[in-house]
């Protein structure tokens, strides 16, 4: 995804300009010829057109809806009752104030985005299948209400000859131009025009989002919240938009579904119109880019295909004309049979084929600077020291953390050691802001950190790696280091929509931190491969290189030797020296005493939740309650009176 | 396991898109011009699949049993296409534009249901098809401002078999007259019409009560609705199951209004689930005399052609009449690919008979509706213990 | 509206008693099955299908459809759901692949039985039973003391007994639990087979209250899953009450507000209950572990 052109030799330069537009082009052309064939007036196309427009109005829907599913991780079959209220909608604007037919439409995104607000913020703490029970209640509600509230028509339709004197809608007029629906041989079908326009519109504007700093944050989100919250992201200012962003869209594809129909029956977006619109995603590939379009097309167009009929004549006169699967079951069973086959989905699993027959090639140009880690340290205050005292955590009666106290001065490592269940990560987990704790105080270079939430910390500069690695397994080298930087946190859906040149540039410096970050812990080599290509060690290294980008003041790191095999570990040394001479503050948690006696400026052993003895590292290490803390109960005669 | 699973979920996925993409092959639209002008291609149209199967089979079948009579009759014979609604109004609405342009049929029967029919109405009123709407009741599929207007009714619409209600119901000049009705699309028509009715009448709805389709139990409504001191009420739901739930709260709480009217949706399987004595004081009232040779008659011939009884005999009737109201139409016609003639002789049809029932001039120009309002031609029937349709009376008495 | 408490009761009984399904399945393999109606549905038609074998008593003709359906739970689980059980919570496939199967399972009741309701024709009750300060049909106290004593029983088999104690340590951890020779997979068979045989009863009893027909699913699905919610998704007691909760409070929200604006209202008040409590009424709060 992410291209910076080496200019090699002039030929492949051009490739490599050219190489951003095929897709844009690819869209246009078959918007093109899509526009050309169904607004030609012959009857005989009529029912392709429909088709046509339908998969378009609901493609607009299934590409906000992967934004969900396939990005963020959350499954809402409420898609389908945000496309009906954006329906409705339009439609009242046009026959209520015979509105102009962009204020239709922008209306027709902002009522269901509105309703998208609420319905985020009542699920911000849900997951899972809460999360999928809210949302089937809300296109169960929803669609009640249109089918029983009397200003819509009820069952009568949408508009109705009793009500509105005809059963269709006006034709909207959009610069002059009548938009006609697909219904009538010998009229031009002008209305599939905006909507196949929309649609494609729609691809450009997911594809671009999902590659900016906001689009990685949502695919962060999917895989831990609490990542993205130490990247610095507000989680819950994101989901909100992305669920209120997803809800506009499928709005839009409601007023395009209008604009082809002309007319609504609420029976059109019972509850099965939002299980079909998922369906659709996952069965397209959620998460790319054409698996809504793929998996649209392919459900809309089995709908009324002549040879699933055929198909199902077939079943009747060879199997039986009672025990037989029609349309609808075929679909299911068609989804079924994709799960089982190819989990990523049809567009997903042939683009793990075509990876497996052709590797992708470096997406990043390499590092050609200097000092890699002079280049990432460069500008940043010159590490900050960091003071913590006397702060406590408890877990229901256990205390975890019992008054402790420790400071990290700029520019050194500090490294905490001691038995299992000491409360060593606790301690991190405070500093974080993880946990909130109790009492004490705690500051990053003078700024009191107490209260603060994570990702408010990490926007003052604490970086952190965690006990277990968190990466997105399907995202590269790359997207997962990028995700450090501080586009992450700070960029807006709006300023993804519309990239800005001063947000391009930006993002171009951001690759080159990258470069950096992967030079420095050594992974140049693996920047296209994705997460979960790598061994354990490289993941480790790849979230060092992630918090490097963010450009900290303090890195905090839990564990980052664990199973890491000696040269690793002799490699991973090298690298928090260099940084520590670059005048980083380094706080680490690590069991292994050779990479701590190495590095570590100051040791902190805490035995039980509390500081047992803080010093240098030899003087530490060689301390006998800490040698028999570590080696067991044997030891304690002499000393097992002082932490009772 | 999980590889030899995804070997064979990997086959059944190829084998279904080999067969559907095999299958799709001998699947052309014929249609169209066939040299014999007596020789109709009619576009089927119903829910095939999907909750309300038996309004496809009662269409189809229908016709079926028309045919010989048509042929013996006229001279005409239908070729037929078919197309599966889904019961969903989008997908008709695709399934109608394949039938009228690309299969260019000469006439088109169904959608069975009203959510299809009102989604497709204006495109067939438009490009100008005889249109056959032989079960849908609901009045505003046909545009009463159309004109020329292609479609022509073979049902009774809801609005007039609520005036017929209505005007048995408030056969006591002082009844208090109460509804149940379903929140479904037919529920609801009913409810609006009957308020209507009333409002035109001088009259007042005492009280009105939601049933839910599929709901366990509607005592709650049963209770209001006896609490309002209504004594002659109509219940307008879907399915016998639906009027069976009331009538089973009816009976529990001891609520017997004097006048007890359902629907004709009651057919469905109401004697079923019900006892005897909840529907003593049942009826429904219906333009058909259900007990009547014309009509009976044909629900014998469907059992002794498909071993069954129908689901619905009154859909059978109705599609029945409506093929025979278009085949008369073509032979008039002489033509049945010219679809103005055949709508012209469809309007101007002298007399129609269906198996032994004759209407004489059923339609006019601002007429396409078989059935009329006045209530002397309608019928009150009811069930017999054992739960057989005796005809109780005419509405008009 | 005593009745009407009543009555929502014992209709909450049938809502719990597959809420229970959702929990059981959800608390020892993190997945539950969407299609639990057309299970629920399964069991009714093969019902029908006994009701003509008149030397069976009713009870043995339910318990055989029970048998049946807890085989066809089991199968289900092991075949088309059992692949996608990960500890990743934001893995939905085993949600799509139930849903999917509840359409396969639908298409084919509508094709084969047909579309109309038709009379289970047998373990009919007729008449109404007076409490003294309610009354209730007949037929619904059947289904809420059946009802009730199985999830009593549900509940106690899963938090009393061994068996309870092996599925609830495959749900904590299943590569643990497989270390001390406890089988997951077999552990959720189990949890499945007794789900569907639950749900089969239950829907059965009810379809004789109501009619057979294919589309019981519906009906079912939202206000069981909803109890589930409500109690928790992970405790069975929570479910049981969740149940009965959600049962008592659609039939007094309908007859205080009318039919349409109680199921309404019912549905907005669960919404209500977990933007409060995210983990339900009565299940604990977990703590994040980093």
């Amino acid at each position: 995804m992410a291209t910076v052109s080496a200019a090699p030799s002039t030929a492949s330069a051009v490739l490599d300009r050219l190489r951003p537009w095929a897709f844009p082009v690819v869209v246009a052309l078959v918007a093109l010829a899509a526009i050309v064939y169904t607004t030609d007036g012959s009857g005989i196309r009529l029912s392709n057109s429909q088709q046509i427009g339908q998969i378009c109005a609901f493609l607009v829907a299934t590409v906000g809806l992967n934004l969900l599913v396939g990005r963020t991780g959350m499954h809402s079959f409420a898609q389908g009752a945000f496309l009906a209220i954006g329906a409705y909608t339009f439609v009242w604007t046009q026959l209520t104030w015979d509105a102009p037919f962009l204020l239709g439409l922008l209306l027709a995104a902002l009522v269901p985005a509105l309703a998208g607000v609420l319905i985020a913020v009542a699920t911000t703490r849900m997951r899972g299948p809460q999360l999928a029970m809210v949302t089937l209640i809300t296109a169960v509600v929803v669609y009640k209400v249109l089918a029983e509230w009397k200003p819509f028509g009820q069952f009568g339709g949408y508009p109705n000859t009793a009500a509105h004197g005809s059963s269709l809608i006006e034709p909207p007029s959009l610069f002059g131009w009548e938009l006609q629906p697909p219904l009538f041989g010998g009229t031009p079908a002008t209305a599939l025009v905006p909507v196949i326009v929309i649609a494609a519109l729609t691809l450009l504007l997911y594809r671009r989002v999902v590659g900016t700093g906001w689009g990685l944050s949502l695919s962060v989100i999917k895989q831990s919240e609490l990542l993205a919250a130490h990247l610095g992201v507000n989680v819950y200012l994101r989901k909100i938009a992305v669920v209120s962003f997803a809800a506009g869209l499928a709005g839009i594809g409601g007023a395009c579904y209008a604009l082809v129909f002309a007319h609504l029956q609420p029976e059109s977006f019972a509850l099965m119109l939002g299980v079909n619109l998922i369906v659709m995603v996952i069965l397209g590939g959620a998460g790319t880019v054409l698996g809504p379009v793929v998996g649209t097309a392919v459900i809309v167009y089995l709908q009324t295909a002549p040879s699933v009929a055929a198909f199902v004549r077939w079943e009747n006169d060879t199997i039986s004309d009672r025990w037989y699967l029609s349309a609808q079951g075929l679909i299911a069973f068609l989804m079924i049979a994709v799960l089982f086959a190819m989990p990523a989905g049809i567009v997903g699993s042939a683009r793990r084929l075509v990876r497996r027959l052709w590797p992708r090639r470096a997406a990043i140009a390499p590092w050609r600077g200097g000092d890699p880690a002079a280049h990432l340290l460069a500008g940043s205050a010159g590490g900050t020291e960091l003071v913590v005292a006397d702060v406590g955590l408890a877990f229901g009666g256990v205390r975890a953390v019992d008054g402790v106290s420790l400071a990290v001065a700029s520019g050194s490592i500090v490294a905490i050691i001691g038995p299992n269940g000491a409360g060593k990560s606790s301690v991190v987990n405070l500093i974080s802001g993880v946990y909130a704790g109790q009492g004490g105080s705690m500051h990053l270079g003078g700024t009191p950190l107490r209260g603060l939430p994570a990702y408010r910390r990490a926007r003052l500069g604490i970086a952190r790696t965690f006990q277990t690695p968190i990466l997105s397994p399907e995202l590269t080298v790359v997207d997962n280091v990028l995700v450090g930087s501080d586009q992450t946190a700070s960029m807006s859906c709006a300023g993804a929509v519309g990239a800005t040149r001063a947000a391009r540039r930006a993002r171009e410096r951001h690759l080159s931190d990258v470069a950096a970050a992967l030079e420095l812990v050594g992974l140049a080599e693996e920047a296209g491969r994705t997460a979960d290509e790598l061994s354990y060690g490289q993941q480790r290294l790849v979230e060092i290189a992630r918090a490097l980008v963010s450009r900290p003041c303090l890195l905090v790191l839990d564990e980052p030797a664990a199973g890491l095999n000696p040269t690793e570990i002799a490699a991973l040394a090298v690298i928090l020296e260099r940084l520590r001479d670059q005048g980083l503050s380094i706080l680490l948690v690590e069991h292994h005493m050779d990479l701590v006696r190495r590095i570590a400026d100051h040791v902190v052993c805490m035995i039980d939740g509390r500081v047992a003895t803080a010093a240098d590292a030899d003087a530490v290490l060689s301390d006998p309650l800490v040698v028999s803390a570590y080696l067991g109960q044997g030891h304690v005669a002499a000393t097992g009176g002082r932490h009772a | 396991m999980n590889r030899t699973l995804r070997s064979v979920a990997a086959g059944a996925v190829a084998l279904t898109l080999l067969l559907t993409a095999a299958c799709g092959s001998d699947d052309g639209g014929s249609g169209g011009d066939s040299g014999d002008p007596l020789r109709a291609t009619i576009g089927l149209i119903g829910p095939k699949s999907g909750a309300a199967q038996f309004y496809w089979t009662e269409l189809e079948r229908g016709i079926e049993l028309a045919e010989p009579e048509i042929k013996e009759r006229f001279g005409v014979t239908f070729e037929k296409v078919e197309g599966d609604d889904q019961g969903s109004p989008d997908v008709a609405s695709r399934v109608i534009q394949t039938m009228l342009n690309q299969d260019n049929v000469d006439a088109v029967f169904g959608p069975s249901q009203s959510g299809p029919s009102l989604q497709v109405a204006e495109t067939i009123q438009r490009t100008g098809r005889p249109w056959l709407v032989s079960i849908a009741a609901a009045d505003e599929i046909l545009d009463p401002n159309a004109s020329p207007n292609w479609g022509f009714r073979t049902n009774n619409n809801n609005s007039d078999a609520i005036a017929v209600s209505g005007s048995y119901l408030w056969a006591e000049p002082d009844a208090k007259v109460g509804i149940f009705y379903g929140a479904d699309a037919y529920g609801q028509s009913n409810r609006d019409m009957l308020a209507a009715y009333a409002d035109d009448n001088g009259k007042t709805v005492v009280h009105e009560e939601v049933i839910q389709p599929g709901a366990t139990d509607v005592s709650s409504q049963v209770r209001k609705m006896k609490d309002a001191g209504v004594d002659s009420i109509l219940v307008a739901v879907t399915t016998g199951a639906d009027t069976a739930a009331v009538s089973k709260a009816m009976d529990q709480l001891g609520f017997a209004p004097d006048r007890f009217l359902v629907t004709a949706t009651v057919l469905a399987g109401y004697t079923d689930l019900a006892q005897p004595r909840e529907w003593e004081n049942l009826a429904f009232i219906e333009p058909r005399d259900l007990a009547g040779d014309s009509f009976a008659g044909i629900a014998q011939r469907y059992e002794e052609e498909y071993g069954e009884k129908p689901t619905s005999a009154v859909a059978v009737y109705t599609t029945y009449t409506s093929a025979i109201l278009y085949a008369q139409a073509v032979a008039a016609a002489k033509d049945a690919h010219d679809w103005k003639a055949v709508r012209q002789a469809m309007e101007d049809t002298p007399s129609l008979d269906v198996n032994g029932r004759v209407w004489e001039q059923p339609f006019g120009a601002d007429d396409h509706d078989l059935y009329e309002d006045d209530p002397s031609s309608w019928y009150v029937i009811g069930f017999d213990p054992e739960g057989n349709l005796r005809t109780i009376g005419s509405a008009g008495s | 509206m005593l009745d009407q408490i009543l009555v929502g009761a014992a209709i909450g009984c049938l809502y719990a008693l597959i809420a229970q399904g959702f929990a059981l399945t959800f608390r020892t393999t993190h997945t539950m099955n969407f299609a639990t109606g057309e299970i629920g549905a399964i069991g009714a038609f093969v019902a029908v299908g006994l009701a003509g074998v008149g030397w069976l008593p009713a009870p043995a003709k339910l318990a055989v459809g029970a048998v049946i359906v807890a085989l066809i739970g089991a199968v289900v689980f092991a075949v088309l759901i059992r692949p996608f059980v990960t500890n990743d919570g934001h893995d939905a496939r085993w949600l799509l692949v139930t849903v999917a199967l509840s359409l396969v399972a639908v298409d084919l009741l509508r094709n084969s039985q047909g579309t109309q309701h038709r009379p289970l024709g047998f373990a009919r009750l007729d008449g109404v039973l007076s409490l003294g300060f309610a009354r209730i049909p007949r037929q619904l106290a059947l289904l809420a003391v059946v009802c009730l004593a199985l999830g009593i029983a549900i509940a106690l088999l899963v938090t009393r007994t061994g068996l309870g104690v092996r599925m609830r340590a495959v749900a904590e951890d299943a590569e643990t639990a497989g270390l001390v020779g406890i089988d997951a997979r077999r552990m959720g068979m189990l949890s499945y087979a007794i789900g569907s045989a639950a749900v089969a009863v239950g829907a059965t009893l009810w379809t004789g209250y109501v009619g057979v027909f294919p589309d019981i699913g519906p009906l079912l699905l939202v206000p069981a899953f909803a109890g589930a919610v409500i109690g928790g998704l992970i405790s069975v007691w929570g479910a049981l009450a969740g149940g009965v909760l959600y049962g008592v409070a659609e039939q007094l929200f309908a007859h205080w507000f009318g039919a349409t604006a109680g199921g309404v209202i019912g549905l907005v008040a669960v919404v209500g209950v977990l933007v409060l409590r995210p983990e339900g009424l009565f299940a604990r709060r977990v703590e994040v572990k980093v």
